[in-house]
Formats: structure tokens, C-alpha cells, sequence
């Protein structure tokens, strides 16, 4: 039993001890995989494949399982280490401590995008991209996206998705606009007058490799990622009385059938459903 | 398919003067196409470009066979209301390919596309 503290509140040796961490597993090799997974369990809503990780139910418990396989290979490498979560409406500058050398390094450069401070900078020597969608061997990101202004989601535009009482509804997918937690935080359903909300935007507002699928590239993901976790427990502890939906395997003739994992159904890559990710109390808490 | 479909079945005349029709239209473009190729600026296999354009420097060209970015490919995904996704962006869908494109330039700034993308789900 751990816990997973609020970033804000690590102290400078925590920090050193994360960062020395994350760079062990970027060397040997295991962080890379980690990305590799990500990017091919991103499956889109369009074709009949089995979506586990985006644009469906699956999404909250699929994402504390690939958390917990990075915080258990990082405390191999030091036990005394978790996965810090990163609060994006009280932290939401490119000048917050999140951002600065001691921690996860600042916005990239112009031009290329290229992240110049920090252990993940290219010229530290430790941080080399081998899975991405460009040609870029370094690091990069755009924080808050100058060129058209982006803002990091509102405790408002938060609050919305944590009020709605149903986890998820049909058509279980990213167009799924009348209600269901998941998919407002998720953040493809959002008000006509603006498009993308809570985790999305926050992917966007990053920018460089956090916008594409190789986004764990970035180790501000994992930040990004158990916050999104925690806010699942905040939501459970609202709707007591909600659940993990579909609880059931969909009904032959559902064009949804065999696309999205109910309650009890496994999630690849691992033997895991959505009620074994349910409650994590006995793993780790929230600070 | 065709409105008359919808009512009675279509009679042996229509569906006869349908596939007249597309032999015509097929033998046709079997007959132009070495025209067709010997116009073309350069010896290419893939067809002609739906949208091409200049955006920020950077050549962009959409086609049948996909979208790419001073040549090299961009990966692209469809969501469930029809918009696009590509590799670049995963988190965000623009209505368009050409959109699509465009958005991919602005995050990629001064950076060229991989060669080879990822495996993909």
C-alpha cells in the first residue's frame, strides 16, 4: 500500500527520485515499450475492431491497469517511488512548478518543438525518442499553444463531467453527446460552442508528442493520466450508487457487440476486466 | 441504390442499359488512361491528387490513396461521426482530410513526418 501525491507537494529529493526512476526504464529499454503499447491499443471508433483503451467504457479501468504496470516497473527500480498526479485546473500555467528544471523540463523551443530544459531534454543524453510519428529524436511540446491559445480545462468544466450520474452510454464511443461520465471526461462530448474538453484538451494543451498517439513519449502523461484516475474514485464517491457500465456483454445485433468490454470481460493485453480496476485500496490512495 | 430499387424490382431492360452503361464508361477510361498518364508532370502509380496545397512551407496532398506532408505519410483514422484523426493528432477530429493536414502541420512546426509510422492498432 502506497500513496500517490499531489505534484505540487514532492519535495526536491521525491523529485530527483521519480525523474531517476522514469530515466532507469527509458534506458533499458521498458518506457519505450510502455509507448509502444499505448499507440496500439488507440483504436478508432469508425471500424469494427475492439476499442480498450479510447472512445470506450474501458477507457478509466484500461488506464489504471497501464499505470500500474509503469508504477510497478518504476518502484523495481526504487519502491520508495510512485506516480505523483498533476491537478490541471489549480496548476494550469507553462509556469507552474510542474514545468520547471528541477521536474519535467518547460515548453519546446520554436521551430522544432524541441523541450531545451530538464532531464527529458535530448541534450541531457538520457532521453532519446524511438517510437514516434516523426523524425524527431528529441522530446517535444507546445504548452498552451501560442500560435491559437488553448486554457487547461476549468474545476466548472470538470464539475460537469463529475455530475453526470451514468458512467457511459450508448453507442459507448466518442460520439456518445447526451450524457455519460466517461465520455465527458474522456472529453469528446462537449457543449456545440466549444469542441473538446477535460482530458483531451489537456493532451492538447501540452502539445508536441502529447497530441499523437505515442503520447506517454512525455513522462507529463503518467501525471496527466493518474489524475484522470483519481478523478474516477472522486466520481464514484459522488454516485454511490453508479456503476461500471455496460455491465453486461452487449445483446447479438448491437453494431457495438465485440467493440467495447463490459464489467467482466478481460481487457487486452492483459487478463484484467473493469470490476478487478474497480476499487484500488488495497494497491494505492490518493494523497 | 437507385430510386428505382426502392419500389418494384428493376426490369431486365434497366439493368441491361445500367451495365452498358458502366462497360462504356470503363472501356472509356481504359481508353484514355495512357492519355491521361502521358499528361501527367511526373511517372506515378497513385491518382491525382483530391486537395493539394502550400500550408505554412509545407506541401500538403490528399488523395485516394491518403494524405501527405512534403511527401511522407500521415496516418489517418476515422471516428464514428466520419471526421479524421491521424497519428499527430489523437485527440482532437477535423472534419476534413485536408483540415486534418493542416492541423498536422501546425503541430509538427519545422519537423518532417517518420517514413514509417508505429504499428497501429
Amino acid at each position: 500500500m502506497y500513496t500517490r501525491q499531489n505534484q505540487r507537494n514532492l519535495t526536491s529529493s521525491q523529485k530527483r527520485r521519480f525523474t531517476a526512476a522514469v530515466l532507469e526504464l527509458k534506458r533499458t529499454g521498458a518506457y519505450d515499450e510502455l509507448v509502444r503499447m499505448h499507440d496500439k491499443y488507440f483504436v478508432p471508433d469508425r471500424g469494427s475492431k475492439l476499442r480498450v483503451g479510447h472512445m470506450s467504457p474501458s477507457f478509466f479501468p484500461w488506464h489504471r491497469r497501464y499505470l500500474l504496470e509503469f508504477e510497478g516497473l518504476l518502484r523495481g527500480v526504487d519502491p520508495g517511488v510512485s506516480i505523483p498526479y498533476w491537478d490541471w485546473t489549480t496548476d494550469n500555467s507553462p509556469a507552474s512548478s510542474l514545468w520547471a528544471e528541477d521536474f519535467l523540463g518547460g515548453t519546446g523551443r520554436e521551430g522544432d518543438r524541441q523541450v531545451m530544459t530538464g532531464p527529458y531534454a535530448h541534450r541531457s543524453g538520457n532521453w532519446e525518442i524511438t517510437v514516434g510519428f516523426t523524425e524527431a529524436r528529441f522530446l517535444t511540446r507546445n504548452l498552451g499553444r501560442p500560435q491559437n491559445p488553448i486554457t487547461l480545462p476549468t474545476r466548472a468544466e470538470l464539475q460537469w463531467a463529475l455530475d453526470d450520474p451514468v458512467y457511459d452510454t450508448a453507442p459507448w464511443n466518442s460520439t456518445a453527446r447526451d450524457g455519460g461520465f466517461r465520455n465527458k471526461l474522456e472529453g469528446w462530448a462537449a457543449p456545440k460552442s466549444e469542441r473538446w474538453r477535460n482530458h483531451n484538451k489537456v493532451h492538447q494543451w501540452i502539445g508536441g508528442h502529447m497530441t499523437g498517439g505515442t503520447a506517454p513519449n512525455d513522462p507529463a502523461f503518467w501525471l496527466h493520466h493518474a489524475f484522470v484516475d483519481l478523478l474516477w474514485d472522486r466520481w464514484q464517491r459522488q454516485h454511490p450508487r453508479s456503476g461500471y457500465l455496460p455491465a453486461a456483454p452487449l445483446q447479438p445485433g448491437d453494431l457495438q457487440r465485440g467493440r467495447v468490454i463490459s464489467r467482466d470481460e478481460p481487457m487486452p493485453p492483459w487478463n484484467v476486466t473493469p470490476r478487478d480496476m474497480l476499487d484500488h485500496r488495497n494497491l494505492y490512495r490518493y494523497e | 441504390m437507385h430510386a428505382a430499387s426502392a419500389g418494384a424490382p428493376p426490369t431486365r431492360r434497366a439493368v441491361l442499359r445500367a451495365a452498358f452503361t458502366a462497360a462504356v464508361l470503363a472501356g472509356t477510361a481504359a481508353a484514355l488512361a495512357p492519355v491521361l498518364r502521358a499528361r501527367r508532370p511526373r511517372q506515378t502509380v497513385s491518382p491525382a491528387p483530391l486537395a493539394e496545397e502550400t500550408y505554412r512551407g509545407r506541401h500538403i496532398e490528399v488523395s485516394a490513396a491518403g494524405v501527405r506532408i512534403d511527401g511522407r505519410p500521415l496516418h489517418v483514422m476515422r471516428r464514428a461521426d466520419g471526421s479524421y484523426l491521424s497519428g499527430i493528432n489523437h485527440f482532437e477530429s477535423y472534419g476534413t482530410p485536408l483540415e486534418l493536414a493542416r492541423a498536422a502541420v501546425d503541430e509538427l512546426g519545422t519537423t518532417q513526418l517518420a517514413l514509417a509510422a508505429p504499428h497501429h492498432g
